[in-house]
């Protein structure tokens, strides 16, 4: 397996050639068969990281400059490992969620490319190893991301799909502008040599000003957060839950990679501050939002705006706890991935059940969709910190207080608050009676004996997934010293 | 004397701001996209100003790599963008965001 580094992304991309090809259910049984395959490679990875170390790997044996060079270490096998469970269960939530459609020929029959696509995209912006290979990865993942939530169809999609493209490609051509101004001053493009050589001055801070510009708008960092709601509930329940708890987070890998590896000494004064301010906004602004939401995708997608703000919370103290603020925001990215996948699944099912986006129409949704509704409760509390010693959020404070920055604690601990509150809204009114069915819905439903009852019309695939997937993020803080102990492997 | 690459990392400099501020004021959708590639150029102008710059004989062959794929970077992104576009104006009438967005918005979602 000297290969693995390559084979993580080279698996899905070849699954997205020969799924293009293909229709229904073959195409869906191929699509899992797919993910399973990845996972696995990504599982052996991880197995030769641990014992030989960080992996470096030379595509076709070409040297940099003009060849591409892989890295693999710590941090991109967490976020490889991250992706490929919550993109298993998606596969297998999404074979379930989309066949039962008749119309061979729906649009939806993109969606596995595409998400394939999408995956090996993200699979190579974790090993890449330089900023340009970054860009081109980011906007590659951009455009299968734009394309999958557009999927749906829907008018309202295509309008937020094309406004999250033009936004994020803006944002491209400014990371774009920052890559050229590294070139000018340092001469390499490669993470490790600009590790080295630490470049400081008018040109690197301009750079690293305008790439994290344009990151923070990619990774939704209020105020760029304007695209993210409307493109991450508009879009079909599976493709949700890969842009918010995958794709937003790729954002932010670069952006640590850029700030804590890269270009360590090029950040503008203050430019930790300014960040963690946005982030502390985000976290109130983004659960406030939720909690007025009256539609449920659109309440789960300001949860992500909210959630996203935790990851910049901390970053004044990166320079004197450079590692524990590193574990400690992974901690956070991992936990949010798995729990956001969960809560987004869960969420589509009892939208499928309801017939309905709307809070109010899903009563009833306990007693139809009963695992898909705890799932829902359950991944909600793992986001307000409910987890074995609060989970992520239990460290960010730790931290915060730790340096006497408690300001930033009261932020955070109030945002679970907020947290707890827009979950009991998510599903209060799933455990409500369902209203009497006005009259001709009755006749209808006479017309056709048994159809109101006896149908699980999605099957329970999709609640188990759901239900799945929340038990990962609860096992995931069983185990997290165990899981953030691989971040030593190359990490120094 | 002012050298050549000084004359387009100039251009650069005018081109960025000055598609951004179309970007951002201009509601055709297909104004947008082609500002979108102006700004795109001026990001190339300026990449193939570093290399001539950064080399005192031959111009570096690096920069010149990045430009290349980065065109075929923009030529995917405004073809998505315009299949988008297109679909909007067919579906709607309309070749801006607003009207499209305004519209009332069906009770049911369509899934």
């Amino acid at each position: 397996v000297r290969h693995a580094p390559v084979l993580v992304l080279l698996i899905p991309a070849a699954g997205a050639i020969v799924a293009t090809f293909l229709r229904g259910r073959t195409q869906a049984w191929v699509g899992v068969l797919v993910s399973v395959a990845t996972l696995t490679m990504v599982m052996r990875l991880a197995d030769r990281l641990v014992h030989d170390g960080p992996q470096r790997y030379a595509m076709a044996d070409w040297m940099p400059p003009l060849g591409i060079s892989l890295y693999a270490d710590g941090l991109a096998l967490l976020m490889l490992l991250l992706t490929a469970l919550a993109g298993t269960v998606v596969s297998v939530y999404a074979a379930s969620y989309f066949t039962d459609t008749r119309d061979r020929n729906a649009p939806t029959g993109l969606f596995w490319p595409l998400w394939l696509l999408l995956w090996g995209g993200l699979n190579a912006l974790f090993v890449a190893g330089d900023i340009f290979t970054l860009y081109l990865l980011l906007e590659f993942t951009l455009v299968a991301a734009v394309a999958l939530s557009a999927v749906g169809g829907s008018v309202a999609g295509q309008v937020s799909a094309l406004r999250y493209l033009l936004a994020a490609t803006t944002a491209g051509v400014f990371y774009l502008l920052g890559v050229t101004l590294v070139y000018a001053e340092a001469g390499t493009l490669d993470l490790h040599a600009l590790r080295e050589m630490a470049p400081s001055g008018l040109f690197p801070t301009l750079a690293l000003t305008s790439m994290t510009g344009a990151l923070l708008l990619k990774c939704a960092l209020v105020p760029l957060h304007f695209w993210l709601p409307a493109a991450h509930s508009t879009a079909p329940a599976p493709v949700s839950a890969i842009l918010s708890a995958l794709v937003v987070k790729a954002g932010f890998y670069v952006i640590v990679r850029l700030w804590l590896e890269a270009l360590p000494h090029a950040a503008p004064p203050a430019a930790d501050w300014a960040v963690a301010t946005l982030g502390a906004s985000a976290v109130l602004w983004g659960s406030w939002r939720a909690l007025r939401q009256h539609r449920l995708k659109m309440l789960v997608a300001y949860s992500t705006v909210a959630q996203v703000g935790y990851l910049f919370v901390l970053f004044p103290l990166a320079a004197a706890a450079r590692t524990a603020v590193v574990e400690a925001t992974t901690y956070h990215v991992l936990s949010h991935g798995l729990a956001k996948a969960a809560f987004f699944l869960a969420a589509g099912a009892v939208v499928k059940t309801a017939h309905s986006d709307r809070l109010e129409r899903t009563r009833g949704a306990a007693r139809r969709a009963p695992f898909a509704v705890v799932a829902m409760a359950l991944s909600g509390a793992a986001l307000a910190g409910v987890l074995p010693g609060f989970g992520p959020k239990g460290k960010l404070i730790g931290l915060a207080l730790d340096h006497g920055q408690w300001w930033w604690a009261g932020v955070m601990a109030g945002g679970m608050a907020l947290a707890a509150a827009y979950t009991i809204a998510a599903v209060r009114h799933s455990f409500e009676r369902e209203p009497p069915a006005p009259p001709d819905a009755q006749e209808r439903a006479e017309g056709a004996p048994g159809e109101n009852d006896a149908r699980p019309p999605t099957g329970r695939i999709l609640e188990l997934a759901a239900l799945g997937l929340t038990a990962a993020a609860f096992a995931l803080s069983w185990a997290s010293d165990r899981v953030l102990a691989l971040l030593e492997i190359g990490w120094s | 004397v002012i050298a050549q690459h000084q004359i387009f990392a100039f251009t650069a400099a005018l081109l960025v701001p000055l598609a951004l501020y179309v970007l951002l004021t201009v509601p055709h959708l297909l104004r947008k996209i082609v500002a979108l590639n102006v700004m795109a150029s001026g990001v190339f102008l300026l990449l193939v100003s570093v290399a001539r710059a950064r080399a005192a004989g031959e111009p570096d062959p690096v920069p010149h790599a990045m430009v290349l794929t980065g065109i075929v970077v923009g030529l995917s992104v405004s073809a998505l963008a315009m299949v988008l576009a297109r679909r909007i104006y067919r579906e709607t009438g309309d070749t801006t965001f607003y009207q499209a967005e305004h519209e009332p918005q069906d009770e049911e979602t369509r899934e």
